[in-house]
């Protein structure tokens, strides 16, 4: 596959992944969604567009995505951001793909969400054998910053997060998100009963140089204080760019 | 740096002097017509060719050619021609948009906005005057630069002008940029193409005569977004300072 410009475009995610914690069962990680189903796009020059896509590849059952734009700061030239998952015909050649392009001037943040196929039925994963998420870039065209969410309490009571940088590539790469790294909400990770994943990306430069690893990045989430998130779980997570942003 | 030489290879789709073949016909049909055409017209005080406030409209493209021709007050000859040409190769087939956006504020003003899509590798080409049938013949005695205002860039672009005489010689003169700044943070610079740079690239030479331009073509190729603000000529007695972005003749 020819590598892409580095221009213009935004990102292709081909892959979210569990790893085991063994070099061995490493092998087989389990796939939580490699776009191959659940197909669709969404686009937008302001607001929030949000659509849940059902398949059978996708953790749950269902994935929600969204593009948020903050209400501040809307695309001035009124230029699109679409996001499209996009299932390949043939995967040797080219991989499905959740894939994002901005156009000009357009900056606005995306999000990833899975909690079953209405988007608010707990997953109940375990994910006691595995030790970290793997996110799969195609390409990334700018920096950003990803933050990662698991969503937990038995009906998404609480929430632990992970920020990190990503720098800009135009060869595939993967980014492993250690769950050893995860702030905590008010109560600890159960990981092996989570309720939710969710995922954010928004365009930026990010304060981290290092893309292989998660680590703190600079947006923190709104909440009580150090430590201790525990927000009830907002409704499908729109408006949630904002929040974040605080 | 060396540019690219391959925008005279693409492949028209109506009847422009841009492909080879096409270029050299052109020349030696046109050779034969007298030299002046029409009243020869120069530019507006200002020097603006389009300041891409009339004649709003976009034309997209997921893969191959579209095309649109807009009309207004502010565009010289009172028309452009835009071709959008997305390669049909590109992987994800992601969208590209072309937009004539006329405004009238100053922090977005009119703009050509172009808006390309995930792994997209398009181009555009940008006409004014399409010969024989609306050819320009614009009078550009007494100027010595075409100049490109860009609101902004953000990656990599192959930037070319294409001037054609009314005596059908051609040439090019372009350049590759690099992004100023991010999406959402790029900044506004200017190009410019010195009449005494542009390489005579159709067959049989000649010199272009510049007191009765009928054609231009200014080419992007790329995967950038980019917006650009204005189109224009400066005169010979301008004390505007040259751009430090300056157009240079093709490689061979």
């Amino acid at each position: 596959m020819a590598h892409l410009a580095h221009g213009a475009g935004f990102l292709a995610v081909v892959a979210m992944a569990l790893m085991p914690q063994t070099m061995r069962a490493q092998e087989n990680p389990l796939v939580l969604d490699n776009f191959q189903t659940g197909a669709g796009k969404i686009q937008a020059t302001s607001g929030t567009q949000s659509v849940t896509q059902t398949g059978s590849g996708i953790v749950g059952g269902g994935r929600s995505i969204s593009i948020v734009y903050n209400p501040a700061a809307p695309s001035q030239f009124g230029q699109p951001s679409t996001l499209q998952v996009r299932p390949s015909a043939d995967p040797k050649v080219l991989p499905p793909a959740l894939i994002w392009s901005n156009g000009f001037d357009a900056v606005p943040g995306i999000e990833v969400e899975y909690a079953g196929p209405n988007a608010d039925t707990p997953l109940g994963l375990n994910l006691t054998n595995y030790d970290r998420f793997r996110l799969s870039f195609e390409g990334l065209s700018g920096s950003i910053v990803l933050t990662a969410e698991v969503w937990y309490g038995g009906s998404f009571n609480f929430y632990g997060y992970q920020s990190c940088g990503l720098p800009a590539s135009n060869i595939p790469f993967t980014v492993d998100i250690p769950f050893s790294a995860f702030n905590p909400g008010l109560s600890p990770i159960t990981w092996s009963d989570l309720d939710g994943l969710f995922f954010e990306l928004t365009e930026g430069a990010s304060p981290l140089n290092s893309p292989n690893s998660g680590d703190h990045g600079f947006l923190r989430p709104s909440g009580p204080g150090p430590g201790g998130h525990g927000h009830v779980r907002p409704s499908r997570h729109l408006g949630r760019l904002r929040d974040m942003a605080g | 740096m060396k540019l690219k030489t391959n925008t005279f290879a693409h492949t028209a789709t109506r009847v422009a002097p841009l492909s080879l073949g096409a270029v050299s016909l052109a020349a030696v049909a046109m050779a034969w017509m007298p030299q002046t055409m029409g009243a020869q017209t120069p530019p507006p005080a200002n020097g603006v060719l389009d300041n891409f406030a009339t004649g709003g409209g976009k034309v997209a493209a997921t893969s191959g050619i579209q095309t649109v021709t807009q009309t207004g007050s502010g565009i010289f000859g009172g028309s452009r021609y835009i071709q959008l040409s997305v390669n049909t190769a590109d992987p994800y087939q992601q969208p590209v948009q072309v937009q004539v956006r006329p405004s009238n504020s100053a922090s977005d003003p009119s703009s050509l906005l172009w808006s390309i899509g995930y792994g997209a590798t398009p181009r555009i080409d940008l006409e004014y005057g399409n010969p024989p049938s609306a050819p320009l013949n614009l009078n550009l005695t007494g100027y010595d630069r075409l100049r490109v205002n860009f609101g902004g860039l953000t990656g990599p672009l192959n930037f070319n002008i294409e001037a054609y005489d009314i005596n059908g010689v051609g040439g090019i003169c372009g350049l590759n940029l690099v992004a100023s700044g991010g999406n959402g943070e790029a900044n506004a610079f200017t190009v410019d193409f010195p009449f005494s740079l542009f390489a005579v690239a159709t067959l049989g030479g000649g010199t272009i005569d510049w007191g009765n331009i009928e054609f231009f073509d200014i080419i992007f190729q790329g995967g950038s977004n980019l917006a650009i603000t204005k189109f224009l000529a400066i005169p010979t007695t301008s004390t505007e300072p040259l751009s430090p972005n300056v157009c240079a003749a093709p490689a061979t």
